[in-house]
């Protein structure tokens, strides 16, 4: 009888309110925390996979990997990237982002490419046009591109 | 010779309640006005700093892609969360939600002692 009391008790009194509000605290906190362990990852792996292949992606010859010297550089975004094009060969794209690294992007026929409400064609986009990018990360250190908006002024750069 | 009024013990002790209140008001205010002057002080750099990561990481590129192109961003939904959860400058945006914490805090704070101090009477 008093183990019921205080059984029902517990879960009418502010303290079962409370414990309820620190365990969904503690459960976004575990949340946050595994999502930067994960972006944390990805972007490790692609910034590895980059530096690895630096010179066959960009100097067009074997070499070591270029160091990571720079201790501002954090690591390289994996999935989406946005710059300058320095480049087009075929269909890779070689752009420079903000922090001045030249980063890859491939192309295929299921890239979309637009400006304002068009689709453009890939032909369309020469060097020196700003771009965003949404890909997903290869093997080569490149992003796979996905969909390319060209800015039509609304971007601030 | 006179004698002192009746209630001249009540009324130093509640004298030295409302001083003893009052010191400990004046502290609580000047520390919550450090707390908003500090946060003030540092909204300034920090501020600059989120604005130099925001733009350099591309997180407002991105996010504005949900606008203009909404379609795309539910057909690449997982690149998409990823490139957004990528160029989010994550220690400066923690520090500025911290500072605007500390900020909202202080000021609660600051206004709820002196609001108190107002009322406190001696009685």
């Amino acid at each position: 009888m008093k183990f019921k009391d205080t059984f029902k008790n517990f879960f009418q009194i502010e303290h079962f309110k409370k414990l309820v509000i620190a365990a969904g605290i503690f459960l976004a906190v575990i949340f946050i925390f595994l999502a930067g362990i994960f972006v944390g990852v990805e972007k490790a792996r692609f910034s590895y996979g980059w530096g690895e292949h630096y010179y066959e992606n960009f100097v067009d010859r074997r070499g070591p990997p270029p160091p990571f010297t720079n201790p501002d550089r954090d690591y390289m975004n994996a999935h989406g990237v946005f710059g300058e094009i320095i480049k087009i060969e075929g269909n890779n794209i070689i752009l420079k982002n903000p922090d001045d690294t030249e980063v890859t992007i491939t192309t295929d026929s299921q890239t979309v490419v637009k400006s304002r409400n068009q689709d453009l064609k890939l032909s369309d986009i020469k060097a020196g046009d700003k771009i965003v990018v949404i890909g997903s990360p290869n093997d080569q250190g490149q992003i796979q591109a996905k969909f390319i908006r060209m800015p039509s002024g609304m971007f601030p750069y | 010779m006179q004698l002192p009024s009746p209630d001249l013990y009540d009324r130093v002790i509640a004298k030295i309640n409302y001083e003893n209140k009052l010191l400990k008001l004046k502290r609580r205010v000047f520390l919550y006005a450090f707390g908003l002057l500090a946060s003030s002080i540092a909204s300034a750099p920090l501020l600059t700093k989120l604005y130099e990561d925001t733009s350099r990481s591309g997180f407002l590129e991105f996010l504005s892609l949900l606008f203009t192109d909404f379609q795309m961003v539910a057909f690449n939904l997982r690149d998409y969360s990823l490139s957004v959860l990528e160029s989010i400058p994550a220690t400066s945006f923690s520090l500025t939600l911290l500072l605007a914490a500390v900020f909202i805090f202080s000021y609660s704070k600051f206004s709820d002692s002196l609001m108190e101090m107002k009322k406190l009477r001696y009685h």
